[in-house]
């Protein structure tokens, strides 16, 4: 499959790129794995692409005043998951990084790539000869969708595997345009909408992911289910942000988010509430599992069912809650608090 | 093939093809292409290196995976001008004077081809790993050849002949 024809550009600034990326028909391009296949299959065929590797400093990871990390985004996923500075206090983000397309994709792949990524659809992520053979479905201009007959919406999942784990830990990020920055917590970067994943405006670029300091005796998680272990997509991620008190080693506040599960990046809020305050035991671990699995409505889809994702949401929020709990006893968590 | 000209027949005259300097195989080479050419297209078609393969095209199997900056990667899913500056390696350059490098030699020992079409994608990867962990264990060779994908072999005569290669593994049978 040939690349169809574009205009490249390799700027030298932030701002050059955005004055780029402001003309008609132009994509940003990073780390180029789920760009260059949408090309190649002539899922889109943008005018231009503006690569913005040629900017210094976008793949740098530092520490702010405030203990937290500032994360260029043309840092590679294999550089986050390695770096000393994500994974001694930020494991969680690195285990996530990591698990992206495991093993070959992390070193081509940027973390504002995988942010920015696009909703996944098994009717949607195909060559336009393939398509040719169905009705155009929301996602590409058309009225239906081909995953939920009779569906007012597109169901394209969102499935990026970083995300869960940042939002868990309130991290934010920075939209910069021609005409200026905008600060948003990620969380609110996402639309809900398959058709539109997230915020980002023509002429705008995802400049920095900032993430805060993890609350004192804090401890993070991120487990992945997929189908294969290598190069391959969730069936299910969850992210857990689990903070226990010191005193009695109740839960003070958990942040449950989950990937893949629907058309945007789900705080499991029911869970979340069930935990916080309370101390935790078994019982707790199987109700907080329970009400994850209960709160989301998953789709069926290419063998993959609601109920099968429905148990596997229940399985890995089990698992994420006795590996937090245990490595929040164990005094493993966030240093700040520990030691 | 050559000349660069990827993809579009379209009849616009504007030359929008650019300068690349990529060293390759430890020879550093100099030519215009199109910014539509893949690193694949490029070794395969513009210098004539077909060790790469290309199977999946979508970063799927790890058929077309090459070094570059000693990293394995995907050459169907890295843009040639991305290369600019980058030190690329093939298995065209692995052997040194006709003699072979230990994996290439492993691999034949242990009978780790049969078709031969994952081979290239799979001894560069196995390099990767060898350059940066001499002496992997079993797990951690599954590990990183789990994105190269093999119809013919099951496997477990590349692991052998991978470990056999870092000195961790049996001797082959004679
Ligand atoms: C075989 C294979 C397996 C994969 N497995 C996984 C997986 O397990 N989990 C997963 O999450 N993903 C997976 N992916 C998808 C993709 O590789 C990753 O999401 C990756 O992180 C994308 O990053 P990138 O730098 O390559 O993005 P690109 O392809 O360069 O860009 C992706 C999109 O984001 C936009 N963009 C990129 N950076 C910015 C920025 N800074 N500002 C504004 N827009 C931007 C681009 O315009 C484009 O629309 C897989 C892909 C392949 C080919
Ligand atoms: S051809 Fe590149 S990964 Fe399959
Ligand atoms: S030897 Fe045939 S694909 Fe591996």
């Amino acid at each position: 499959m040939r690349l169809p024809r574009f205009e490249y550009s390799e700027p030298g600034t932030l701002e050059e790129a955005c004055s780029l990326l402001a003309q008609a028909d132009t994509k940003v391009l990073a780390g180029g794995t789920e760009l260059l296949v949408k090309l190649k299959q002539k899922t889109i065929t943008p005018r231009a692409l503006v690569n913005i590797k040629s900017i210094p400093h976008l793949d740098r990871i530092e520490e702010t005043e405030d203990g937290g990390l500032s994360i260029g985004p043309a840092t590679t996923l294999h550089a986050a998951a390695t770096s000393p500075l994500v994974r001694d206090r930020f494991g969680l983000v690195a285990e996530a990084a990591a698990a992206v397309g495991k093993p070959r994709i992390p070193y081509m792949a940027t973390l504002g790539g995988n942010l920015c990524l696009d909703g996944r659809c098994f009717y949607y992520n195909q060559s336009l000869l393939w398509k040719q053979s169905l009705p155009p479905c929301y996602k590409d201009g058309g009225h239906l969708c081909h995953v939920v007959q009779g569906s007012d919406h597109c169901n394209a999942l969102f499935v990026a595997d970083t995300v869960p784990p940042l939002i868990a830990l309130g991290a934010e990020v920075t939209l910069t345009g021609v005409d200026g920055e905008t600060r948003m917590p990620l969380e609110d970067f996402y639309t809900g909408r398959g058709e539109e994943v997230n915020v980002l405006q023509p002429g705008q670029v995802l400049s920095r992911i900032r993430i805060p300091a993890p609350p004192p005796y804090s401890t993070g998680v991120y487990l992945k289910h997929s189908l294969r272990e290598a190069i391959d997509f969730a069936v299910v991620g969850v992210a857990l942000l689990l903070t226990v008190s010191p005193e009695d080693g109740t839960c003070r506040d958990a942040r449950v988010v989950l990937g893949s599960v629907a058309t945007r990046p789900l705080r499991a809020v029911a869970a979340e509430a069930a935990l916080r305050g309370k101390a935790l035991d078994e019982g707790l671990v199987r109700t907080a599992a329970t009400l994850a699995a209960k709160e989301t409505h998953p789709v069926s889809h290419l063998g993959v069912s609601a109920t099968y994702k429905r148990r596997v949401i229940e399985t890995l929020t089990k698992r994420a809650v006795r590996q937090a709990w245990r490595q929040a006893v164990a005094g493993s968590g966030s240093r700040e608090g520990w030691r | 093939m050559g000349g660069g000209v990827g993809g579009g027949v379209g009849q616009d005259v504007a030359d929008t093809r650019k300068r690349l300097t990529v060293t390759v195989n430890g020879r550093q080479c100099s030519l215009m292409v199109e910014p539509n050419r893949t690193l694949l297209e490029f070794l395969r078609e513009d210098l004539g290196l077909t060790g790469a393969r290309e199977a999946c095209d979508t970063g799927g199997c790890g058929a077309c995976t090459v070094l570059v900056d000693g990293r394995p990667v995907y050459s169907c899913l890295v843009l040639a001008v991305d290369c600019q500056g980058k030190d690329v390696l093939t298995i065209e350059g692995l052997a040194v004077d006709g003699r072979l490098h230990p994996l290439q030699q492993a691999f034949i020992d242990h009978g780790a081809v049969q078709c031969g079409f994952c081979t290239p994608g799979m001894i560069l990867t196995a390099k990767a790993l060898l350059d940066e962990n001499p002496a992997p264990t079993d797990e951690e060779v599954r590990e990183a050849i789990a994105g190269n994908i093999c119809r013919c072999t099951g496997y477990v005569k590349i692991i052998e002949a991978i470990r056999a290669a870092g000195g961790t593994g049996k001797p082959a049978c004679t």
